[in-house]
């Protein structure tokens, strides 16, 4: 009788098997597989211009790259037109970037991002990015190095700055993350284009999705240091020359009497901590502890002495507050919080919940106060 | 076919008669009847016997000659004087018939009330040889072989112990087949025996032809793909299981023994593991497992994610995966079955051509073949490599049923996978699963160590821990007792350079 | 009165399984959408709303085994009929039979749903549905053990699946749990309710009862699964919780599904819709384990065979899925089940322990005047 019954099954599973081949087939030769989106406000209508880099596979070229340009209201439309132009399915599900143009960035650039929420093909995990030009430009730089299209070329230079941690992560994820956080603005890389080599050229500070202003490469690094940890970061700063008079060993250009020393150190682990010290008046604490390696001096420097060696870690501290003041201050004018202190403050005051507007108020009213820890832990080979 | 006989004895009757009465009534005018008169102070003596199954030399140094050399010709001092053992005494064509077929040599004294029948069988067959199915790097190369005398010989020098036990079955209306059920009486799990022994006894089919028949008609569930008695033509490998607790069947006829009850895993098991040292024998039977498991799903997956998952793809991967893809003209699911139809082929093949011809045919298959099927676009080359990887891990189980199997399941599966993509492959693979948890083995668990749960069957069966520490048999199996032999005492904890 | 089941000796299993088994029917496809619910009511506070729930639990756990121990080798048809008379009795487990049956229909709805949200948008349900209910019967045939094997083979098939949660952990903030202890106490016990609703499927128990072979070990067992299973949401909840910031995770209806987004490994760039496909094998036992308790528990009431309850389970429920197609539909349905899984579920064994109780006496009173 069972016997039976598992043949019962077995008959209905092949029945089951002929009736339903209803599931839509997505074999990857005949589709058009997105790397990247770029979008522009179009010129002459109220659209928006959209340029879609995809695969497109011929085993007799090594690269793999189709740019195509549409136009459309929406996110999905922009694909969909261009699906208008193209033998294959354009689909999402391989989408490493999202590129906005300069004009859409003023005006905010959430609205576009909604479709990838809702659409669970496209990984959370691709990049939001800015262009500092039209985003037609941008993409269609040719020298994209090995990979098989700019999109991949894209996903490939941001992920390296942010593993080699120049500049604060930014995935779609963390984006809406902090896009959605009242009392924190995200952040995104800016890229431009030169030589027909795409760069990243700085971070945005966006208030909301709104791009309000840039932090160069150089202030990215503190905008890391007071978002993030460090595992392995690297700065070069500028010293003032006199303060180590005693202690240079040999001058490398005696004649020409310089002002400042280039010091430049790397392996920098740090951490840091934002602390709300006083509610009333908004004053927050931010403690950081580094450590860190000296890998370039400009001048030789006896480091066999202690005091030097102290020295230079007070120096270096200072130079970072005074620089820290400098990004925050920068921020404050352009009122866009990307450290979170809004969280702390949010987080410290009980009694009630913090909206994004007076936050957008107050943060320009905030105090901050420094307290950076540096140990200088090795110098290199050289002493 | 009818055969009358008479029921009152037969004897006594003429000599002729007798002969001429077996060949109609018993052997349907058999042209192999052969007999000898012999004649000796007036008494007339005939020995019948069939050509082909007796020992012509036993048949004229010790029947013939014997009773020639007898003085007094009647049934007692014949079988006194012929130093055959087991003389019979027969009093009707029946059973003087039977004795014949078993290569008998019937001797009839004019006169008497019966026959005597001699049994002077000749048995061919070959000697023990080297293992071709289940070959061993490592080990006893020994083989059984078609007479259940040498595979029964094999076993008791291997297991000389006296509670080893050895019950006799035959199976079989039209041609009766001995089987033996082996085991140890002192571990054997009574309920397995009697199991073992009911299915047997109630067994009612016409010739048992050899082991592996034989298993598929006493196995819990005949229409499952997976086997459930493990065969098995290595006799360490026997002798293993038995001293495991577990049950042996030989069949007359057949050179492979069957070990019951097993577990799923056991077909992954080789004695090689055991030879090698514990380490060793743990990484090579977990490669088997991954690799089982590698077959079934490398294929199934690529499809999967080829047809619909492009999604899962890692970008670095679909650029040659995308360029090689457009040029082949057929889905994923259609290249895919036609490749593993071509390995399957080509395997095929080489399993039915003669050894020399079968290697050759290998290589055609696989380098040409292969070659050129790329060259000419028919599939992408990562498939090639995905087919061959998996058809190359599916060679690892020791076991060719087992082996067979998971090469047959591979196709529903590539073809679920190709209709419903990841859905289909977890419905698939959840639909084995629970076939392996209700599958039984000789009414014991196959899906043990897993379940039942039972953490300390893991060791001997996915991996092997050092003897020391593996001193008990399988709980699944149920055995009288547990422990194989006494836990080595520790030696003194001493301090590191303390002696 | 009614005679006690009497299973063979053969049929029955280990209570050591009770552990495995009853948590993998309460951990299902509820987990995947529970860390928003429960952080809508209690926000970052949730994990106050769980650990409360879950002493409730282990509570409502000591009452159901101190009855099921009172009353001997019963069921909870065996119990119902002893205590309230075999009409009563048999209408109140018809009533709970009812009520599995709308648990295992709200799970199969449900998974339909995230297949086709994830993976198929184009999949029909109704095939979906055929799958499943496939598989079920050929689980349920196999009987309680096949029934209990499939729950623990399922269990290790998929309990690997937490080291996932590794790569989102390291994108949890610290700030989402802060601040803590503000949230008013109304919504901690809102947050407790929809905990509750997560945390049924424990009622397995009142039909497992008589199979089990080592009956003093049960509730020790049991408490074990309960203990698992707070862990295993506890630990869910908060990685999602740090994960996501407050509107994002208010937003996302599976956010459990799209945290697994995040993980990519060198042969499979995107793991989510692998996880989806294999949170089938998740909720199966959810389904064969119900389909199980609906078709015994038909069987002890109307007599008849339990196999053709089997089939006519699958087949309503094949039937009745057809209804369902709708978001809101299905919230409706799984809203419902877990409100009234609350009153069945939680409040009452602990309505049973007076009878319990009473019975125990009077079995004693027995013993006495028999000495």
């Amino acid at each position: 009788m069972r016997k039976i019954k598992f043949t019962g099954i077995l008959i209905c599973l092949i029945t089951m098997t002929l009736l339903s081949s209803c599931v839509d087939e997505r074999i990857i030769e005949e589709l058009g597989i997105v790397t990247v989106y770029g979008f522009d406000y179009s010129d002459s209508a109220d659209q928006i211009d959209g340029t879609t880099v995809l695969y497109q596979f011929n085993p007799d070229i090594t690269d793999a790259s189709q740019i195509i340009h549409s136009t459309g209201n929406t996110f999905d439309g922009i694909r969909d037109n261009a699906n208008k132009q193209s033998g294959y399915k354009i689909v999402n599900g391989q989408l490493q970037n999202v590129i906005f143009g300069p004009n859409m960035s003023e005006n905010g650039i959430f609205p576009y991002l909604d479709s990838i929420e809702r659409n669970t093909a496209v990984s959370v995990m691709l990049y939001v990015a800015l262009s500092d030009e039209p985003t037609r430009n941008l993409l269609s730089a040719s020298n994209y190095e090995e990979a098989p299209n700019i999109g991949i070329y894209l996903q490939r230079l941001i992920e390296t700055a942010v593993r080699d941690e120049r500049i604060v992560s930014s995935t779609f994820h963390e984006f809406m993350r902090s896009y959605f956080q009242v009392g924190k603005d995200p952040v995104v890389p800016i890229l431009s284009e030169e030589d027909n080599k795409v760069r990243v050229n700085g971070i945005g500070a966006l208030q909301d999705d709104v791009l309000v202003g840039e932090y160069t490469m150089e202030e990215a690094f503190y905008v890391r240091l007071l978002t993030d940890r460090f595992d392995s970061g690297r700065v070069e700063l500028a010293l003032g020359l006199e303060q180590f008079e005693g202690f240079i060993s040999e001058h490398a250009n005696r004649e020409q009497e310089e002002e400042q020393m280039f010091l430049t150190i790397d392996q920098i682990t740090s951490d840091t901590t934002i602390d709300l010290k006083d509610k009333d008046a908004i004053n927050f604490m931010v403690e950081i502890s580094m450590d860190a390696r000296v890998i370039e001096l400009s001048q030789r420097i006896n480091l066999d002495n202690p005091e030097a060696i102290k020295l230079i870690q007070e120096a270096v501290e200072k130079k970072l507050e005074s620089n820290l003041k400098e990004v925050v201050k920068k921020s404050k004018e352009m009122n866009t919080d990307v450290f979170g202190f809004g969280v702390e403050y949010d987080n410290r005051t009980r009694d009630e919940e913090l909206t994004k507007k007076q936050w957008r108020d107050l943060f320009p009213t905030v105090e901050v106060d420094y307290q950076i820890d540096l140990e200088i832990k090795r110098f290199g080979t050289v002493q | 076919m009818k055969r009358r006989f008479k029921k009152s004895s037969y004897f006594p009757c003429k000599l002729n008669q007798l002969e001429s009465d077996l060949k109609e009534q018993y052997f349907n005018s058999s042209p192999d009847l052969s007999s000898k008169t012999l004649n000796k102070d007036g008494k007339k003596c005939i020995v019948i016997f069939i050509d082909y199954l007796v020992n012509s030399d036993n048949l004229y140094d010790q029947v013939v000659d014997k009773i020639q050399q007898t003085p007094q010709w009647d049934n007692p001092s014949i079988k006194n004087k012929v130093p055959i053992s087991g003389a019979q005494e027969r009093s009707d064509i029946k059973s003087i018939g039977d004795d014949l077929l078993e290569g008998g040599a019937c001797v009839y004294v004019e006169g008497e009330k019966s026959c005597l029948t001699f049994m002077i069988p000749r048995v061919e067959k070959r000697d023990p040889e080297r293992a071709e199915t289940e070959s061993l790097i490592f080990g006893p190369q020994i083989a059984f072989t078609e007479s259940l005398d040498t595979n029964l010989n094999i076993i008791h020098k291997r297991m000389d112990t006296s509670s080893l036990k050895v019950e006799k079955f035959v199976v079989g209306d039209t041609v009766p087949t001995e089987v033996r059920i082996v085991y140890l009486e002192d571990v054997a799990n009574e309920d397995n025996v009697q199991e073992l022994k009911d299915r047997l006894e109630s067994l009612k089919i016409d010739d048992a032809m050899e082991a592996s028949v034989l298993t598929q008609f006493i196995e819990d569930n005949s229409y499952s793909i997976f086997p459930q008695f493990l065969s098995t033509e290595l006799p360490d490998r026997f002798c293993y299981s038995l001293k495991e607790g577990k049950l042996g069947i030989l069949v007359d006829k057949s050179p492979s023994g069957v070990i019951a009850p097993v577990s799923f895993f056991s077909f992954f098991e080789t004695t090689e593991d055991l030879y090698t040292r514990w380490n060793m024998g743990s990484f090579t039977r977990m490669l088997r497992i991954i690799a089982m498991v590698l077959s079934i799903t490398l294929t199934p997956t690529y499809v999967a994610a080829l047809t619909y998952h492009y999604e899962i793809i890692p970008d670095a991967l679909l650029v040659s995966l995308g360029h090689s893809r457009t040029r082949v003209p057929f889905p994923p699911l259609l290249e895919a079955l036609i490749l593993e139809f071509l390995i399957e082929l080509i395997r095929e093949a080489g399993a039915r051509l003669p050894t020399k011809v079968g290697q050759t045919m290998g290589i055609v298959g696989g380098i040409v073949v292969g070659q050129a099927v790329v060259q000419a676009g028919f599939t992408s080359n990562i498939l090639i490599i995905i087919v061959a990887l998996s058809a190359l891990a599916s060679f690892t189980a020791p076991s060719y049923l087992m082996g067979s199997a998971i090469r047959i399941i591979r196709f529903p599966l590539i073809i679920f996978a190709g209709l419903w993509g990841f859905i289909g492959i977890v419905a698939s693979f959840a639909f084995i699963a629970i076939h392996l948890i209700k599958q039984r083995s000789l009414n014991r668990p196959y899906f043990v160590p897993f379940y039942p749960f039972q953490p300390r069957d893991i060791d001997n069966s996915i991996i092997r821990l050092p003897f020391l520490h593996s001193n008990k048999r399988a709980y699944s199996n149920n055995p009288k007792q547990v422990q194989r032999f006494p836990k080595p005492k520790k030696p003194k904890n001493n301090d590191i350079d303390e002696e | 009165m009614q005679s006690q089941l009497q299973i063979p000796l053969d049929k029955k299993i280990k209570a050591v399984y009770l552990c495995i088994v009853l948590h993998t029917v309460q951990i299902g496809v509820g987990i995947a959408g529970f860390p928003r619910l429960v952080f809508m009511e209690a926000g970052q506070d949730s994990w106050i709303s769980i650990i409360i729930a879950a002493i409730g639990l282990h509570i409502v756990i000591a009452c159901l085994v101190f009855v099921l121990n009172s009353y001997g080798d019963h069921d909870l048809h065996g119990v119902l009929t002893t205590t309230f008379g075999k009409l009563i009795g048999k209408i109140i487990t018809f009533v709970f039979l009812v009520y599995f049956f709308f648990s295992f229909f709200s799970v199969l709805l449900n998974y339909i749903e995230i297949v086709q949200v994830f993976i198929f948008p184009q999949m029909s349900s109704w095939f979906i549905a055929a799958i499943l209910l496939i598989l079920v019967l050929y689980a349920v045939t196999g009987g309680v053990r096949a029934v209990v094997g499939t729950s623990i083979i399922f269990f290790f098939g998929t309990i690997w699946m937490m080291w996932l949660l590794y790569e989102p952990i390291t994108y949890v903030q610290v700030d989402s749990y802060l601040p803590m202890f503000t949230t008013e106490p109304s919504a901690i016990l809102a947050g407790v309710l929809t905990t509750s609703y997560s945390l049924l499927g424990f009622e397995l128990l009142w039909f497992l009862y008589p199979f089990i072979h080592d009956k003093p070990k049960v509730h020790r067992y049991s408490q074990l699964a309960m203990v698992f299973t707070i862990l295993m949401i506890l630990i869910i909840t908060m990685v999602t919780i740090g994960f996501y910031s407050k509107g994002q995770l208010e937003e996302n209806i599976w956010p459990v599904l799209s945290l697994i987004k995040v993980i990519s490994f060198p042969m499979f760039q995107r793991f989510d819709l692998i996880a989806v496909a294999l949170w089938m094998i998740i909720i199966l036992p959810n389904l064969i384990l119900l389909a199980w308790m609906v078709s015994i528990g038909a069987k002890r009431v109307f007599g008849w065979k339990q196999k053709y309850y089997l089939y006519l389970v699958c087949l309503i429920a094949f039937i009745c899925q057809y209804h369902f197609d709708s978001r809101h539909e299905i919230n409706d349905l799984t809203g419902f089940v877990g409100e009234v899984g609350v009153y069945f579920g939680f409040l009452f064994p602990v309505l049973m322990v007076p009878f319990a109780i009473y019975k125990r006496k009077k079995g004693k009173k027995k013993d006495n005047a028999k000495n």
